[in-house]
């Protein structure tokens, strides 16, 4: 058997902020960057959202043609009422993703992402759910284009992301 | 049992104000021994069969073969940089070892875990693939060798699709049923990286759940070559997640102050991540000489206190180990010793360049361990007794005789790290080398002067035998300018446009040209010292 190299299979079903069911392909025709992440993250989600808004603020009309997602890792907490309230209020570019608990660690894995539960020692009643601060790309038939890891500054993502969508 | 013609490893900014290094006895027989390992044939793993059966402990083949060929990397990289002849042929012949089904298949059964440790841990489906998802302890190290052969000697070899395949086809399991599972260097790099990603980067297990720290230090040592030689940054990627994964386990440190050993990950029979950690040799001097790749400052901080924890200082400066680590649940299977403790602290000692500590070790070994020497090579036999009658540690297991000690005697300080920041590249690759040598020749010096356009070399017979006759060639001779070739102070032959031109007292030697290089026949009555020197620019 020859090994046949897929790194990534970006394959999600999951519902909308809005409460619709979306699949990848229901963005025919834009490349989607998406995010993994949770509302309750107090560090990494925040400062990842706030730099990929950046670097969409730096594409300009490129923009366009990119849908950005974000998809929670947990999903218990994360209805699409909640994504859609937090995301609205500070990163308005993004359309949270959601689902339930098998939906959401299917697309997980499908990304590849790692995403545990553990204690969060500044809510003992809560949980903290770490996870891979990556960034993907997927071109418009929704297979993979590149992904990005959080240590890269917005004007290299943003350089990066020129030269994949044309 | 050392003859060291000059003192031991020198720092590059020593070497390049005095002459080059001049390898004694025992650092020439190490690297004999290894040659002569790597050209055993198929299934005769003499001198490298360890003491448990299934490939469990650390004796197993894949990590002999990792650290021989890591040592032998490290040999040529600061000791004999201009002797790719000594070492091409070698590394490619311990890669096609560890392609070896009596290397790799034992991951059929370990792959299905059940209780490693001190844990019940669930019982998993067989996977055959040996590089797919978990066993670190096996893909990283045939990474590192492949990339790394290709970083010293600019050979796409592993490069090609397939020529990193596995295959099992036992005539017992009839016509049809065969597994062959095949990647390359890239795609085995681009495997490791995805199940780092997929972890979090605290790492890829070694068995399933078991996240080690020393076999995660071998990856990133194969994407900082990866990076090198294809671009990209994934070193600096999982090195930076590698960090804040392992702050929740106390940033790769115990309480006590030693490198934590392994974190059993979540499953259905364990609620959440535990590190299993105990004070031990082993760990200690594994991770401390691999850490120091990219972890300096943590290594340094840590070494002093911490080596002279597990030593067992004797007379005339020779030391022994003490207060043996076992694995943890294992200890009816393992006896004192065998885990190698001995040989991974006098590796760590020699990567901090610490000859006092790794030179009293050897010298330990050289006292009480039995060296003997075998067509040209150093060796300590497996011994599986922890003390001797008189109460000397007399332990030796494979891994030690075979790859950490040779590691301790041929790395300088700081050589893993200096390997891993300034990997080479065409500069060091195009240098005038020694490229062809005879079987029965042990190299002790080869050096290119970059300053003084000097390529210095000294050989002598095979140790145990008297003379040795031999061919030699010195690529990249050409298209340098004139050139004049020395053999013990002698002008032998000179070069030009007009080609090779033998003095009177050269034309015995035939010197004659090769392709890019010069070719001489030597005969050797003991240790011959060549320059040759190209005219200034």
């Amino acid at each position: 058997m020859s090994v046949t190299h897929h790194p990534v299979r970006p394959r999600y079903t999951l519902v909308d902020h809005h409460g619709r069911e979306v699949t990848e392909q229901d963005f025919p025709g834009r490349h989607q960057l998406v995010f993994f992440g949770f509302t309750h993250c107090r560090a990494v989600c925040p400062r990842v959202l706030g730099l990929l808004s950046t670097v969409l603020d730096d594409l300009g009309p490129l923009a366009d043609r990119i849908q950005p997602l974000y998809i929670s890792v947990d999903p218990e907490r994360d209805t699409p009422d909640v994504l859609r309230a937090f995301l609205e209020r500070t990163y308005p570019r993004f359309l949270g993703l959601t689902g339930s608990p098998e939906a959401a660690e299917a697309a997980r894995a499908a990304f590849r992402i790692f995403a545990g539960r553990g204690a969060d020692p500044e809510d003992p009643e809560g949980y903290a759910v770490p996870h891979t601060a990556l960034t993907y790309l997927l071109d418009p038939g929704a297979a993979y284009l590149a992904h990005f890891p959080d240590v890269l500054a917005a004007a290299e993502i943003a350089d990066r992301i020129r030269k994949l969508v044309r | 049992m050392t003859n060291t013609i000059e003192s031991g490893p020198r720092t590059r900014q020593q070497r390049n104000a005095g002459p080059a290094p001049l390898l004694s006895d025992a650092q020439v027989g190490h690297i004999r021994h290894i040659d002569n390992l790597s050209r055993l044939p198929r299934g005769d793993w003499r001198h490298m069969a360890g003491p448990l059966p299934f490939q469990e402990d650390f004796s197993a083949y894949r990590y002999q073969l990792g650290y021989m060929s890591l040592a032998m990397a490290l040999a040529h990289y600061h000791q004999l940089p201009a002797a790719p002849g000594v070492f091409r042929g070698q590394l490619d012949r311990l890669i096609r070892k560890m392609l070896e089904p009596d290397v790799w298949s034992y991951w059929r059964d370990t792959s299905t875990q059940g209780g490693y440790g001190p844990f019940a841990l669930p019982r998993l489906p067989s996977r055959a693939d040996p590089v797919a998802v978990d066993n670190i302890m096996y893909s990283a190290y045939l990474q590192v060798m492949t990339l790394m052969y290709t970083m010293l000697f600019d050979d796409r070899t592993y490069e090609q699709p397939g020529s990193l395949s596995f295959a099992l086809r036992p005539v017992l399991w009839g016509k049809d049923r065969h597994e062959r599972f095949e990647y390359d260097q890239r795609s085995l790099n681009e495997r490791i990286y995805w199940n780092m990603v997929e972890n979090g980067y605290l790492g890829v297990a070694c068995e399933p759940f078991c996240v080690f720290q020393v076999c995660n230090q071998v990856p990133i040592l194969g994407f900082r070559l990866h990076d090198h030689l294809y671009g990209g940054d994934l070193a600096a990627e999982v090195t930076q997640g590698y960090l804040r994964a392992w702050e929740q386990f106390g940033g790769g440190l115990n309480e006590n102050g030693h490198f934590a050993s392994y974190v059993v990950q979540q499953n259905e029979l364990l609620p959440q991540d535990v590190l299993v950690d105990h004070d031990t040799a082993w760990t200690d001097g594994w991770l401390g000489m691999l850490l120091n790749m990219w972890r300096p400052e943590l290594v340094r901080r840590t070494y002093r206190d911490k080596i002279e924890h597990w030593l067992d200082r004797g007379s005339g400066g020779r030391i022994a180990v003490r207060g043996f680590s076992r694995i943890p649940g294992s200890e009816d299977l393992v006896a004192p010793g065998t885990l190698g403790e001995i040989g991974w602290l006098a590796a760590w000692a020699s990567e901090m360049g610490d000859r006092e500590v790794a030179d009293g070790i050897l010298g330990h070994a050289d006292t009480y361990l039995n060296p003997q020497w075998e067509n040209g090579g150093l060796y300590y036999p497996r011994r599986d007794e922890t003390y001797d009658e008189a109460g000397h540690f007399v332990s030796v297991i494979p891994t030690v005789s075979n790859a950490t000690f040779p590691y301790a005697r041929l790395n300088v300080a700081d050589g893993l790290r200096t390997l891993f920041e300034r990997p080479w590249t065409d500069r060091e690759r195009s240098r005038p080398a020694l490229t062809e040598v005879g079987r029965e020749v042990d190299v002790r010096r080869a050096w290119y002067h970059e300053d003084t356009r000097c390529l210095q070399l000294s050989v002598s017979p095979m140790h145990g035998r008297p003379a040795a006759a031999t061919d030699l060639t010195i690529s990249r001779v050409w298209d340098r300018g004139a050139w004049a070739l020395t053999v013990d102070g002698r002008t032998v032959a000179r070069g030009g446009e007009a080609g090779v031109e033998p003095t009177a007292e050269g034309q015995r030697l035939e010197p004659r040209r090769v392709d890019d290089g010069v070719r001489i026949s030597l005969e050797l009555r003991g240790r011959v010292d060549l320059e040759l020197v190209w005219s200034k620019a």
